[in-house]
């Protein structure tokens, strides 16, 4: 009964999303707002059939249901209770599903906070967007890969299959949705950009009403990339981050294009200009999560994901190329509206011209993530010959890459808007260029030779003091003109200029995220060495002792573990067990999971890479310099990115 | 549950699976090297030394190859070949950066190349046009508002003297 609730709600919006679509566009051929409110209600009734066949399905894996035939396929009985929550998006059916619910809310959401806007005629063409969209995926849900499908009768097994292995660490239980909703969310923006193309309301209103939604979407896209690191660090078991894999590639191509965005956007809004390519960025990153979910669905390229792969692929891409198709047809169609008229770029020596600078370099890495993951497919079809692109690639083509990125980064503060001087530019980058060349020189006098880690550090210092300047400037100021005192003013500074201070706060974090990043990757060490019990192994300034190897028990998996003492300057700090795990379902599947001593100085990465009868294991030690100020430094990006879109509390506040 | 657990070790140690411990390679200041340039072809995507799987089938018994030559005095070139000349070009982490694959490593700088040019052809565009602007407005203000504007204008600033 359940089960056909939860079909049926699932068949009931398909035939909604239709009626509000319908009921849009009636709404603007007729001028009548009737229409539109019966629309809206029509959203809000969708988001709760969403709900419910959501909320249902999640009650079939908590219920092991095993008649349903995508329970069976991703879940067991013995499954931790997270885990099983997690399962309903570890497959495709699920995780379509489970987009659909996030559009649903989003656009009742978008609904619901736009249903004063009587002044602008986008919003029912927003609406159709968006109808539009949700059919495709409720077309998928419903008609070709449903999840409420049942096994034949009379054959639903006594335990499902389990979720796969790599899938049951705490990690997969927001990496997923933090990723799909990200995707989620760049519809409402784009849906917003269609709209004011078809209803040629161009100005800067649609970015303004989607500015919250842009940022909320790139904060969950960056959850969801940097948990998929946390998650490639602890569970895949091979020391590093970020293997530059097809399906990580998916999700890291549209964020850098919507970093890009989020920066091109305040142009248009200060100054009027950049319309098409903004309208353009935002086009391409909405395309580019499509695109995404087609890598992550086709298998038509080799990666660790491959639990995701289906039969999916040409629907997306189909769709893809469809939307923009449209979209880009639409921009071409109102090429004279958007022209720019009167505003232009005054200087090559403004702020403006470092944005575009900095547009110009976050999607020449997104070209290049792209045009590295396609590659083999291109070289294939032009030569015949299969190659293979891995992560030597993209660190030889992307890392010059991020490091003019990050030394733009610096820059853009140092330079005015509209035009800077000469002497204004002296001032302002005499510090930090000083503290950039003399960290240059301290890594150099250290014995660092390795290029891109001290360009990496030395531009971090930069970006960091133009961040440090730019906070001291706002303080000097407040205090000069407000009388205030220092930590006042600088809490005022926050709380009546988020954007811009709260801006500063996500670059902090970014600055963090490249100083792990180089650390962890520059100067790692490893050691892989066979032990008997009482014999230890040295790696950087750590002695680790074999001292036992163990059994452990769970209701769904077994593992073994290796017990090792860890010692630093002859004094034992810690006792670590790394473990192999196999799950009962999955026998020829064993996982690592790895034992990890965290410091801010460095990671002490220690993995049981086999074990013998005898008691005898391989251990692969591995130290990690610095990484943990990578995910600090996600942490501060990802906070200051949801500081950025906390209200304003004043409604009289005009956009910096 | 425990005998279970000793059956799947001692079944994996009879067939001879990657639970046997053989890894200690690196040793060779090569070893590294030469895994990190070598693509891993269990499907892994991933290079050699960083396969997630405990029991390829690939990446296990290729670091035992590599090993073997680095201890019988190949150098990287010539084991590379070895593994090229087996499975093809595939077998590496990267293309070689010769003939098409060439554009694979050239095609992002350029792109980035064109693009900047052409932002640099544009903002010089509209700074030029944003200077004939500001020519032609003072043209403008002088021709309208004649020269009694003018004196006026000048009698002030006098006075702000």
């Amino acid at each position: 009964m359940l089960i056909e609730i939860g079909r049926t709600s699932l068949n009931i919006a398909f035939v909604m999303a239709i009626y509000v679509a319908v009921a849009s566009l009636v709404s603007v051929i007729r001028k009548d707002m009737r229409f539109v409110v019966s629309a809206r209600r029509g959203i809000y009734s969708i988001c709760l059939l969403a709900i419910v066949s959501t909320g249902i399905l999640l009650h079939a894996f908590l219920t092991d249901n095993f008649k349903l035939k995508y329970v069976a396929g991703y879940s067991e009985k013995d499954l931790n209770i997270h885990y099983k929550i997690a399962a309903l998006w570890g497959g495709n059916d699920g995780s379509l599903l489970f987009w659909v619910f996030g559009l649903a809310l989003f656009t009742a959401i978008m609904a619901f906070t736009s249903r004063k806007d009587k002044d602008h005629t986008f919003i029912p063409y927003t609406y159709i967007v968006l109808m539009l969209v949700l059919l495709f995926f409720l077309t998928l849900t419903s008609f070709v890969t449903n999840p409420f499908d049942l096994v034949p009768a009379g054959l639903a097994p006594r335990d499902g299959r389990g979720l796969n292995p790599m899938l049951q660490t705490p990690g997969m239980i927001f990496h997923p949705p933090a990723l799909l909703w990200g995707y989620v969310g760049f519809t409402i923006p784009f849906a917003f950009a269609v709209a004011a193309l078809i209803s040629r309301e161009l100005d800067s209103v649609w970015i303004k009403k989607t500015r919250r939604w842009t940022v909320f979407s790139w904060v969950l896209l960056s959850i969801g990339n940097i948990m998929g690191a946390e998650w490639a660090y602890d569970e895949l078991g091979w020391g590093g981050f970020w293997a530059w894999d097809p399906v990580e590639n998916a999700s890291f191509i549209p964020w850098l294009t919507a970093t890009a965005y989020l920066h091109s956007v305040m142009i248009q809004e200060r100054r009027n200009m950049l319309k098409i390519w903004n309208m353009s960025l935002i086009v391409i990153t909405f395309a580019l999560t499509i695109f995404g979910t087609f890598l992550v669905r086709s298998g038509v390229l080799q990666s660790v994901h491959d639990f995701g792969v289906s039969e999916m692929g040409p629907y997306f891409i189909i769709f893809m190329a469809l939307t923009s198709i449209i979209a880009f047809g639409l921009i071409i169609y109102r090429y004279d509206d958007l022209k720019n008229d009167n505003s232009q770029i005054e200087s090559m020596l403004s702020r403006e011209a470092t944005f575009l600078l900095n547009n110009l370099v976050l999607l020449a890495l997104a070209f290049a993530t792209l045009w590295g993951t396609m590659f083999p497919l291109i070289s294939e079809v032009f030569t015949g010959n299969k190659i293979t692109v891995g992560a030597p690639f993209f660190h030889q083509v992307n890392t010059p890459l991020f490091m003019i990125l990050l030394l733009i980064t610096g820059i853009c503060p140092l330079i005015g808007w509209r035009r800077a001087s000469p002497e204004n530019l002296k001032r302002n980058f005499i510090l930090p260029g000083s503290l950039l060349l003399l960290t240059a020189i301290l890594l150099l006098i250290s014995g660092m030779r390795h290029l891109y880690a001290i360009l990496s550090f030395s531009f971090s210092t930069f970006v960091l003091v133009t961040i440090f300047m730019e906070y001291y400037r706002g303080i000097r100021a407040r205090g000069r003109l407000k009388q205030e005192g220092p930590l006042k003013a600088l809490a005022m500074l926050f709380l009546k200029n988020k954007r811009r201070y709260g801006g500063y706060f996500i670059h902090i974090g970014i600055v963090l995220v490249f100083i792990g990043a180089t650390g962890s990757s520059v100067f790692v060490k490893e050691e892989v060495k066979n032990l008997a019990i009482g014999e230890s192994m040295k790696v950087g300034d750590y002695t680790l002792k074999y001292e036992a190897i163990r059994t452990k028990e769970k209701p769904n998996y077994e593992a073994v573990l290796a017990f090792l003492s860890v010692y630093k300057d002859g004094k034992k700090v810690d006792l670590i067990a790394p473990e192999k795990r196999y799950y009962n379902k999955f026998p020829e599947e064993p996982t690592s999971e790895v034992a990890l001593g965290r410091t801010l100085k460095e990671d002490l990465f220690v993995i049981l890479a086999s074990f013998e009868r005898t008691g005898e294991i391989t251990v692969k030690a591995i130290i990690n310099p610095l990484i943990n100020w990578m995910w600090i430094g996600a942490v501060l990006a990802i906070l200051g990115g949801f500081y950025v879109i906390l209200p304003d509390g004043s409604k009289k506040r005009v956009a910096p | 549950m425990k005998m279970n657990i000793m059956g799947v070790i001692f079944l994996c140690l009879t067939l001879g699976s990657g639970f046997t411990p053989s890894t200690t390679y690196a040793a060779h200041p090569l070893q590294n090297d030469i895994e990190e340039a070598m693509i891993c072809l269990c499907g892994c995507g991933q290079t050699i030394k960083s396969c997630p799987h405990q029991n390829c089938g690939y990446a296990i018994p290729a670091r035992a190859r590599i090993d073997k030559y680095l201890n019988e005095g190949k150098n990287k070139a010539e084991i590379l070949d070895i593994f090229v000349d087996q499975y093809g070009e595939e077998a590496l982490a990267t293309p070689k950066k010769e003939g098409f694959n060439l554009l694979g490593y050239i095609m992002p700088f350029a792109v980035l190349a064109f693009a900047g040019a052409l932002i640099m052809i544009i903002i010089r565009k509209w700074t030029n046009k944003g200077l004939r602007d500001e020519e032609d407005t003072l043209v403008m203000s002088k021709k309208d508002f004649g020269s009694d504007i003018d004196k006026q204008i000048e009698k002030e600033l006098e006075e702000m003297d």
